[in-house]
C-alpha cells in the first residue's frame, strides 16, 4: 500500500494526518513532538510485560491511513433517539465532525465547544495543560504518543459556576480501515458541572481506533463522564483517559466496553487538590477471540482525597481479559481513602481472565483497600432461576445483567442504561 | 365425579443420588390434587435429595423409577420445563442473585411460566404488590436484589411470594419452616393455604411438626433411608413426636432381598 500521508522521517514511521499543517504553530509543534516521541520508543515486542496478554499485531500503527476531521454542518441523518436527552450533540466520523446545539446553550457563553485548532487559538493555556497531562506513574507509551500526534476532535469548556447536567453527547462512528484518533478535551472550571457521554460505534471490519480523553476539573467542580464502546465486530480499540481534579472537585466516570477485536484501555485520575473525590466504574464483556487489556491508575497527590474504583469484566467463548490496577499515594497525601476492586466472571471454559491489582504508597495515615475476584457462573444460581421457569440462556443472561448492574446503575440517564442493557443482552445471546 | 382421582404427582420406585452415592432407594409416593401431604424424616433420610430430584437439579442422578405430574413423565424434562408444567419448589436455602431485583426476576419468571401474553405489565405489578402485602413483605423489598442480605424469614417469605405469583399446581416446600419465627411461619402458612385447594397438591417436607399445626396435612409419610417407612393420617405426627424415629427403623433397616 502506498502512503499518501505525512510521516516523520525517522523510521519506524508514525503517521500524521493530512490537513493539520494549517493549525496554530503551538499545536503543530506538539503534534510533531508526539510523533517524534512515538518514533523514538521501540515497537512493542511480544515478550514485553505490557504486551504479554494482548497481541501487538492487533494494534499496528502503520497499517491504516490516519483520519483528520474537518468541521462540517450537522446532518439530519445522524439524529438518534438518544439525542433528546442532551443539550449538545457532537458527531465524529471518518469524514468530519459537527455540533448540534439543541438547546442553544453555546450562545450563552457559558459553554464552548471548539475544534482543537480553535481551542489552541482561544484557550492556549488550557490546551497546553490538557495536552501535557500524564500520570507520572505510567508514562505514555508509543501508541499513546502516536494517538496524540494524529488526534482530531473537540475541546469543551464550561465557565465557572455553570451547570450542564443534561450535558453533551459525543457520538463517534469509527470508519473501518482507518487509523482513527478522536480526542476529547474537557475543561471544567471551578464550581461548574458537566455531564459528558461519549459513544463509540464502529463499522464492521478492521482498522484501529485510539480515543484520547483529557480532563481537568477546577475547585468544587463536578464532571460526570460516561463512555460507551459498542464496537462488536469492529476494529481494535485503544483509549487513553486521564485527568486531574482540584480542591473538592469530583469525578464520576463510567466506562462500558462491549466489543472490539482487541481493547487496550488506560484510565486514570489524579486527585490533586485537597478534598477531591474520584469514582470510577467499568464494565467489559468480551466474546469470540477478543482480547481486552485494561489498566487503571488512581493517584492521590493531595490530603483528604478519596477514590473508589470498581471494574467488572466477563469473558465468553475464547476471549481473554487482563486488568491491572494501581493506586499511587504520593508523599504528604495523608488521610486519604482509596478503594480498588476488580471482579471477573468467566462464562465458559476456554475464556481467560488475569487480574493484577497494585499499590504504590509513599504516604502514611491512609486507608487503602484493593481486591480481585475471578469466578464462574454459580450453578446454584442457575438452578434457582431455571426452577422458576427461565430457560438456561435467559438465566445466564439475568445473572450476568445482575453482575453488571452495579456499574450500569451508575449511569445517570435511564435511557443510557437501557442502551447498555440492550447491547449486553445482544452480546450474551449471540451464538459462540 | 365418582372416579378415583388420578394422582397429580406420582412417584414410583425412585432411586436417585448425588456424587455416585444412592440416597433414594425405591421411593413410592402419590399425591392427589387438593391434598396436602407431609414428608418427615431425620437428617440424611433423603428429604433434600427428593426435592432436588423432583425439580431436576443437574447434579443429581436418577438410577431408576418414574415421576409423573398429571400423567406426564417429569424426569425427561429440564428444570424450566418442569416449572412451566406447574411444579414449584420452595428452596430450603434460596440463593441470592446479586443485582437482579425481585420485580425483574419475578417478571421474567411469570412470563416464562404463565406466558408473556397473559401478563400485562400493569396487571403484573398490581398482583405483585397485592401478593406482597398479603405476605407482609414491604414494598421496598421488591426493588432490592433477590435474597441479597435478606434474613432467613425474609427469604422464605420471598419463596412463598414466588409460589403465589407462579400459580403452580404442585408445590414442594423443602424445610420452609427451618429458621422461621412463629409470625413468619404463620405468614408462610397463610400463603400455602391460599394456593392449596381443589386443584393443587402440596408436599410439605419437614423435620418438625410445628409447621403442620399451621398447614394441617391430609396424609403423613415418614422417610427413612431413602424409602417411605410408614404412611398414615395426621395422627402419625403426634406419634412421631412421642416416639421419635427409632421404632420405625427395625423393619426397614433389615436387609431386604
Amino acid at each position: 500500500m502506498s502512503k499518501a500521508w505525512n510521516t516523520v522521517s525517522e523510521a519506524p514511521a508514525i503517521p500524521l494526518p493530512p490537513g493539520t499543517a494549517n493549525e496554530p504553530p503551538a499545536l503543530s509543534a506538539r503534534r510533531s513532538e508526539a510523533a517524534r516521541r512515538a518514533a523514538d520508543l521501540p515497537p512493542p515486542a511480544p515478550h514485553d510485560e505490557e504486551w504479554r496478554r494482548t497481541d501487538p499485531a492487533r494494534f499496528p500503527l502503520d497499517a491504516w491511513p490516519p483520519v483528520h476531521l474537518e468541521p462540517r454542518p450537522p446532518r439530519p441523518a445522524d439524529a438518534d433517539p438518544l439525542d433528546e436527552f442532551f443539550d449538545v450533540v457532537i458527531e465524529m466520523d471518518g469524514s468530519g465532525w459537527s455540533v448540534r446545539d439543541r438547546g442553544g446553550v453555546t450562545q450563552s457563553g457559558r459553554i464552548a465547544v471548539l475544534s482543537l485548532a480553535e481551542a489552541a487559538e482561544r484557550h492556549p493555556d488550557a490546551v497546553e495543560t490538557l495536552w501535557t497531562l500524564e500520570p507520572a506513574v505510567r508514562p505514555r507509551d508509543r501508541h499513546e504518543w502516536a494517538a496524540m500526534a494524529a488526534a482530531a476532535g473537540v475541546f469543551i469548556r464550561v465557565e465557572p459556576g455553570a451547570e450542564f447536567a443534561r450535558g453533551v453527547l459525543v457520538r463517534v462512528r469509527q470508519p473501518a480501515g482507518r487509523w482513527f484518533c478522536p480526542l476529547t478535551m474537557l475543561d471544567v472550571s471551578e464550581r461548574s458541572t458537566l455531564h459528558v457521554v461519549s459513544a463509540i460505534l464502529s463499522e464492521p471490519g478492521d482498522g484501529l481506533a485510539a480515543e484520547t480523553v483529557r480532563y481537568r476539573v477546577g475547585a468544587g467542580g463536578r464532571l460526570r463522564l460516561a463512555r460507551l464502546q459498542l464496537c462488536a465486530g469492529g476494529p481494535s480499540q485503544m483509549e487513553f483517559v486521564h485527568g486531574r481534579l482540584s480542591e473538592d472537585a469530583q469525578l464520576d466516570a463510567v466506562s462500558v466496553h462491549l466489543g472490539g477485536a482487541a481493547v487496550r484501555s488506560r484510565v486514570g485520575a489524579e486527585a490533586a487538590g485537597r478534598g477531591a473525590g474520584v469514582r470510577i466504574g467499568g464494565l467489559l464483556l468480551a466474546a469470540g477471540t477478543e482480547q481486552a487489556d485494561q489498566q487503571t491508575v488512581q493517584i492521590h497527590s493531595a490530603p483528604d482525597t478519596t477514590s473508589d474504583l470498581l471494574f467488572k469484566a466477563a469473558v465468553r467463548d475464547r476471549a481473554r481479559s487482563v486488568y491491572r490496577g494501581l493506586i499511587a499515594a504520593h508523599r504528604g497525601a495523608v488521610r486519604i481513602a482509596a478503594y480498588q476492586k476488580n471482579q471477573n466472571l468467566i462464562l465458559n471454559e476456554g475464556a481467560r481472565v488475569d487480574s493484577l491489582p497494585g499499590l504504590r504508597i509513599d504516604a502514611d495515615d491512609l486507608t487503602c483497600t484493593h481486591g480481585a475476584t475471578i469466578g464462574s457462573l454459580d450453578p446454584d444460581e442457575l438452578f434457582y432461576l431455571r426452577s422458576r421457569g427461565l430457560p438456561e440462556s435467559v438465566a445466564r443472561r439475568l445473572i450476568l445483567e445482575g453482575f453488571f448492574e452495579e456499574i450500569v446503575s451508575r449511569l445517570a440517564m435511564p435511557a443510557l442504561r437501557d442502551v447498555v442493557r440492550r447491547h449486553l443482552a445482544e452480546r450474551m445471546d449471540a451464538p459462540a | 365425579m365418582t372416579n378415583a382421582p388420578q394422582p397429580l404427582l406420582q412417584i414410583e420406585g425412585l432411586r436417585a443420588g448425588v456424587g455416585g452415592r444412592e440416597i433414594l432407594r425405591g421411593l413410592d409416593l402419590e399425591i392427589a390434587a387438593g391434598e396436602i401431604h407431609a414428608l418427615m424424616g431425620p437428617n440424611g433420610s433423603g428429604k433434600s435429595t427428593l426435592s432436588n430430584v423432583l425439580m431436576g437439579h443437574p447434579d443429581y442422578e436418577v438410577g431408576a423409577g418414574r415421576v409423573r405430574l398429571a400423567g406426564e413423565d417429569l424426569l425427561e424434562l429440564s428444570p424450566e420445563e418442569r416449572a412451566r408444567r406447574g411444579l414449584f419448589l420452595a428452596f430450603q436455602y434460596p440463593v441470592a442473585i446479586p443485582g437482579v431485583s425481585v420485580v425483574q426476576f419475578l417478571k421474567a419468571a411469570v412470563e416464562a411460566v404463565r406466558g408473556r401474553e397473559s401478563v400485562r405489565a400493569a396487571a403484573f405489578l398490581r398482583e405483585l404488590r397485592e401478593t406482597a402485602a398479603f405476605l407482609e413483605i414491604g414494598e421496598i423489598f421488591l426493588n432490592r436484589p433477590i435474597n441479597e442480605g435478606f434474613s432467613g424469614g425474609e427469604k422464605k417469605r420471598m419463596e412463598i411470594l414466588q409460589m403465589l405469583m407462579l400459580r403452580p399446581r404442585m408445590v414442594v416446600l423443602d424445610e420452609t419452616d427451618s429458621g422461621l419465627d412463629i409470625d413468619a411461619l404463620k405468614v408462610v402458612a397463610r400463603g400455602v393455604q391460599r394456593i392449596a385447594g381443589p386443584s393443587a397438591g402440596v408436599l410439605v417436607i419437614t423435620h418438625y411438626e410445628r409447621i403442620l399445626n399451621h398447614i394441617p396435612p391430609h396424609r403423613v409419610h415418614i422417610l427413612l433411608e431413602g424409602r417411605i417407612a410408614r404412611s398414615g393420617g395426621p395422627e402419625l405426627v403426634a406419634e412421631l413426636e412421642r416416639r421419635g424415629y427409632d421404632w420405625l427403623r427395625e423393619p426397614s433397616a433389615a436387609p431386604s432381598g
